[in-house]
């Protein structure tokens, strides 16, 4: 196991940074550049504007020279500044991630809550009528897009009760029942709209595990259904969710764009967007850089769990 | 707001002092302007023609790579402090349109010259208006506090707040709910659910800018003036007005109707830019296409996101159907959009927006400006009126001229013109003095208007 370990966070070097290197290239690649966004079509744009711009952003550097500047300035913590909001990158992450995480983390263990209650009921209660209205619920959950969903959801609140979650942003820190008050709607939101769907991992995952040998066998023991669902079955059934979970998380670091766009929230997403839109290069890869780290420490995490969750899987 | 202009237009349009006490045009290519005393820039100190000389020699410093710097290095040969409160500008060209000598804004030298890099005015007060920043968060609000030490009427409002909102649905919930107290909307049907509410006011006034479709003259079916033409009376611009902004927008030319000073009569520009399918037809037929076996395949840009733009395009290849063009709408990103038409050049059309001030400059159209390098349409006569409107100091001879260039726009259709969206505004009716500005939002109000809060 030990190996195993040293083996997959060795792996996480070599992984992220061909990712930030890939990324780096297909931003080079996209049509419009940095300097094609600042000036646009203004009659300003003369060859001497153009070039003191690049040099003021760095860009009139050979590609291999930009990438390694910025590589090294990494490896000694510097996220580098952004170009559009002239602040540093660190500070532009750091004031926009933990709402992304919070909301992320809410609808998380909402979606959790319910799915492994839902699911578990659903897989001993298999074809029942409820098992048939969640099966569709899940069609139409999947289906619709959350930010639609959102954008009915406001406009029902402000026409029959004449409120809306408040659109000035404020922290925990500053004032925590306006805080809640805000990300209240738009986390339960995210949450409830995962529950249909991730309950039908867990109820197909439990069916499967139910039909296993071991679980006759405690049966056959005397064990209640209650002992056998919940001590038996349903930790070997949590892998595949453990999995989605977990990279729903990760996908967190990089916000909800469209649930940030609706309920007028300073999240990861609309920074990242709004990042790639200006060709704000620092921005773009020190954000991407933070989400492939993410990616590949969490997706080593949820490894770990099916080992901690399934008795039957042993890592070497 | 936290920058002031030199001159400004009052709500009849007629030019007034501002920054700029008195101005005195001594022949085409020099002019002179009197500071008002007393003016304090946000640091206390006072505003002096050393300042305006300073700014300019900043703004074209081409390794600040400053905005306006181009327009700036264009016209002005030169500025000079005459003595405290007086400088001169020495144009390299005539240009009798007080409003179009780009001056250079009035900034606080001191407190630039703090700060080693921009951009400054993120991170300084540098300026003489009415309002400090109080607060900037980055894609989340900017919130202003009035100054103290204004040199004019002061605003009746301590505070106020611009709040970015990204989706308009919210825009519209929130001003029912009284989070926001004032919202510029962009679509018809947004502004639709708010204005018949009882506790807000609704306008829907001409604007200032137009949408146009830009031609690239570079390409070979748009170097035929006959396929220009054709669309030029193929698209039906009645339609965009009823559909996009149920009737509350009017067909445009070049200035937008709501320049009342300039523009073209509307009957005129109605009857330039009718809608005649049949007459299209004909120029069609003229340049070699039919409606069956020689169809004409053009391409249309659109930005993704920006405002109706699609929607725009959609009517008009509905429109160029019927006549016997097939057009295929691309729709862009920004930044690939700006590459479209600055690098590749890879398109026939391209929906846009555009807009003048109540002074209508149309040194963008000379043949040796960078839009023609980039889509070509150079007019030699063209350029020719623009240089005479740019030394016509008689106003009314001036305004004769500019109305034979937008005619020349028009019918040799360097651009084709569409119609000009009416400004959607709304406001809580606690928002007392609000009265929109002829033409656009303009948050000079806020100061100028004694707008203040009754609630």
């Amino acid at each position: 196991m030990n190996t195993y370990l040293v083996r997959r966070v060795l792996q996480v070097i070599p992984t992220v940074v061909l990712s930030t290197l890939f990324l780096f290239l297909m931003l080079n690649l996209v049509r419009g550049t940095a300097i094609d966004l600042y000036f646009g079509l203004s009659e300003d744009r003369t060859p001497e504007a153009e070039q003191a711009l690049a040099q003021q952003l760095g860009i009139d550097k050979p590609l291999p020279e930009q990438y390694l500047t910025w590589l090294g300035k990494v490896a000694r913590g510097d996220l580098g500044e952004s170009w559009r909001f002239k602040l540093p990158v660190w500070q532009l992450i750091s004031t926009r991630l933990p709402l992304s995480l919070e909301l992320a983390l809410i609808a998380t263990v909402i979606s959790c809550v319910g799915s492994f209650a839902l699911g578990v009921y659903l897989a001993a209660h298999q074809n029942s009528a409820l098992d048939q209205i969640i099966r569709f619920l899940a069609l139409i959950f999947i289906s619709a897009p959350l930010y639609w969903i959102a954008i009915l959801l406001i406009l029902f609140l402000s026409r029959s009760l004449n409120w809306m979650p408040p659109i000035r942003y404020v922290s925990f820190a500053q004032d925590p029942l306006k805080h809640l008050e805000i990300i209240f709607i738009p986390a339960t939101l995210w949450g409830l709209t995962s529950i249909p769907a991730f309950s039908r991992y867990v109820r197909n995952a439990m069916l499967d595990v139910l039909s296993q040998d071991f679980v006759r066998t405690a049966r056959a023991k005397g064990a209640s259904e209650r002992r056998v669902l919940f001590k038996h079955a349903l930790r070997c059934a949590a892998g595949p969710l453990a999995t989605v979970i977990g990279l729903s998380l990760a996908g967190a670091v990089g916000g909800s764009l469209l649930l940030e766009a609706v309920f007028t929230l300073p999240g990861m997403g609309r920074l990242y967007v709004e990042g790639l839109a200006q060709r704000d290069y620092p921005l773009i890869m020190g954000i991407s850089l933070l989400i492939s780290v993410t990616f590949v420490v969490v997706n080593l995490l949820t490894d770990l769990s099916y080992a901690w969750l399934d008795p039957r899987i042993r890592y070497e | 707001m936290p920058y002031e202009p030199w001159l400004i237009r009052d709500r009849n349009l007629k030019l007034q002092p501002f920054l700029a006490k008195s101005w005195k045009q001594v022949d085409p290519t020099t002019a002179t302007f009197e500071i008002q005393q007393g003016v304090k820039f946000h640091s206390g100190r006072e505003l002096a023609a050393d300042d305006v000389v300073w700014s300019h020699a900043r703004q074209i410093n081409k390794d600040l790579g400053c905005a306006g710097a181009g327009v700036s290095d264009e016209w002005i040969d030169s500025i000079t402090a005459l003595d405290k409160y007086n400088f001169q500008v020495k144009l390299k060209k005539p240009n009798t349109f007080i409003t179009n000598i780009p001056l250079p804004p009035a900034l606080d030298r001191e407190v630039v010259e703090k700060y080693d890099k921009g951009p400054i005015l993120l991170q300084a007060e540098a300026g003489t208006g009415p309002w400090t920043l109080a607060e900037w968060v980055p894609q989340t609000s900017i919130t202003f506090k009035r100054f103290a030490d204004y040199w004019g009427k002061p605003p009746l409002v301590d505070e106020f707040r611009l709040q970015i909102v990204p989706d308009e649905t919210a825009v519209i919930a929130a001003m029912r709910t009284g989070q926001l107290n004032f919202a510029s909307i962009s679509k018809y049907e947004n502004y639709a659910q708010l204005k018949d509410m009882a506790d807000l006011n609704a306008w829907a006034n001409p604007g200032s800018g137009m949408l146009r479709l830009n031609v690239n003259w570079l390409r070979e079916p748009m170097k035929d003036e006959n396929v220009r033409q054709a669309i030029r009376y193929g698209v039906n611009r009645q339609q965009m007005v009823d559909t996009l902004s149920n009737g509350l927008g009017k067909n445009s030319g070049p200035v937008a109707p709501s320049n009342t000073l300039f523009a073209l009569p509307q009957s005129e520009v109605d009857e330039l830019q009718k809608y005649d399918p049949e007459l299209a037809k004909q120029y069609m037929a003229k340049a070699g296409y039919d409606l069956k076996d020689k169809r004409l395949q053009l391409n249309c840009l659109s930005i993704a996101g920006f405002k109706n733009y699609t929607d725009v395009a959609q009517i008009v290849a509905a429109n160029l159907k019927e006549i016997g063009i097939d057009v295929e709408i691309r729709i862009q990103e920004i930044g690939v959009w700006v590459d479209s038409r600055l690098k590749k050049k890879d398109y026939d059309l391209s929906i846009n927006g555009y807009a003048h001030g109540p002074e209508p400059s149309f040194t963008f159209y000379r043949s040796d400006k960078d839009e023609q390098a980039w889509t070509g349409g150079g007019l030699p006569e063209l350029d020719a009126l623009i240089d005479k409107a740019d030394a016509e100091p008689d106003e009314d001879k001036r305004k004769v001229i500019l109305q034979d260039i937008q005619r020349m726009i028009i019918t040799k259709v360097r651009e084709v013109y569409l119609y000009a969206p009416p400004i959607f505004e709304v406001a809580s009716k606690s928002f007392v003095g609000y009265e929109p500005w002829p033409g656009d939002t303009d948050f000079r109000v806020f100061d100028r208007d004694q707008v203040y809060w009754n609630g």
